[in-house]
């Protein structure tokens, strides 16, 4: 029992639908709560199997034409194409979706700890690193913003 | 040993980085950096190889690839909203590309 209700802790965090539904209805029966359970953790399996068999194909045939396009990439504009065509419902896959993209950050953390392995680099450079970083990304913020208001403002 | 508490220290590490950040909401106790940097602190101080610390988080690395496929629902999400102005925003960042690509070769 207590590993369904550590998921529907998760569940209920990550979507709106279902918080609106509890507090809609008051306080719920233990069954009900259960009912969401099963059915989150359903759409979570369903959602997941969509995701690793976009992913397989992609890998299939990304080894089939032996390039070195990243995989996930292409799975997903696969899928994206798929949601496009309504070959996929984005029902099936929403509340997968958007519990991955809650958790998104947490998957980047040993790659950023990756970082301890170019730490002379680092140190060497770390003023055209830190210029660099900052100073392009505030002139690509700048430049993205005004340009596009620029041209939204023409237009009209 | 290190490799097997590698992913739930990692875990821990990141809900108490993110208690820490909605407690104290300033972009520089950003919860995925106060991770790294405390996960780099502990490791350097602990005389951990990379290594070991790597293959303790396969878990999470590997989740990485369906993650990104799993972007593809936001993007079919917004697409309306992308659509509309497509030619816009495609532009304005062809053009920023490019002005950040001029500036960070320059200064460098």
């Amino acid at each position: 029992m207590k590993e369904p209700s550590k998921k529907q802790h998760l569940s209920s965090n990550s979507s709106p639908n279902n918080a609106e539904h509890k507090t809609a209805e008051g306080p719920i029966t233990p069954q009900q709560k259960m009912a969401s359970t099963i059915k989150n953790i359903l759409q979570l399996c369903v959602g997941l199997s969509i995701i690793f068999l976009f992913l397989a194909i992609a890998k299939l045939i990304i080894s089939y034409f032996e390039s070195t396009f990243p995989a996930s990439i292409l799975g997903m504009l696969m899928l994206f194409l798929a949601l496009s065509l309504g070959v996929i419902k984005l029902s099936w896959i929403q509340f997968t979706g958007n519990l991955v993209l809650k958790y998104l950050a947490l998957l980047f953390i040993p790659v950023g700890v990756g970082l301890i392995n170019y730490f002379e680099l680092i140190t060497a450079h770390w003023l055209v690193i830190v210029f660099s970083l900052f100073f392009t990304t505030l002139v690509t913020l700048f430049m993205v913003g005004h340009c596009y208001q620029w041209l939204t403002k023409e237009k009209s | 040993m290190f490799l097997y508490i590698a992913t739930p220290l990692t875990l821990l590490f990141f809900f108490l980085a993110k208690k820490l950040y909605s407690m104290v909401p300033n972009p520089l106790f950003n919860p995925v950096l106060v991770t790294i940097f405390s996960l780099i602190a502990l490791l350097l101080i602990l005389a951990i190889p990379y290594q070991d610390y790597q293959q303790g988080t396969n878990v999470i690395t590997a989740l990485l690839e369906p993650a990104i496929v799993a972007l593809a629902v936001p993007l079919y999400l917004q697409l309306k909203v992308i659509k509309a102005r497509l030619k816009y925003i495609l532009l304005s960042c062809l053009v920023s590309v490019m002005v950040a690509f001029f500036c960070a070769f320059y200064v460098m």
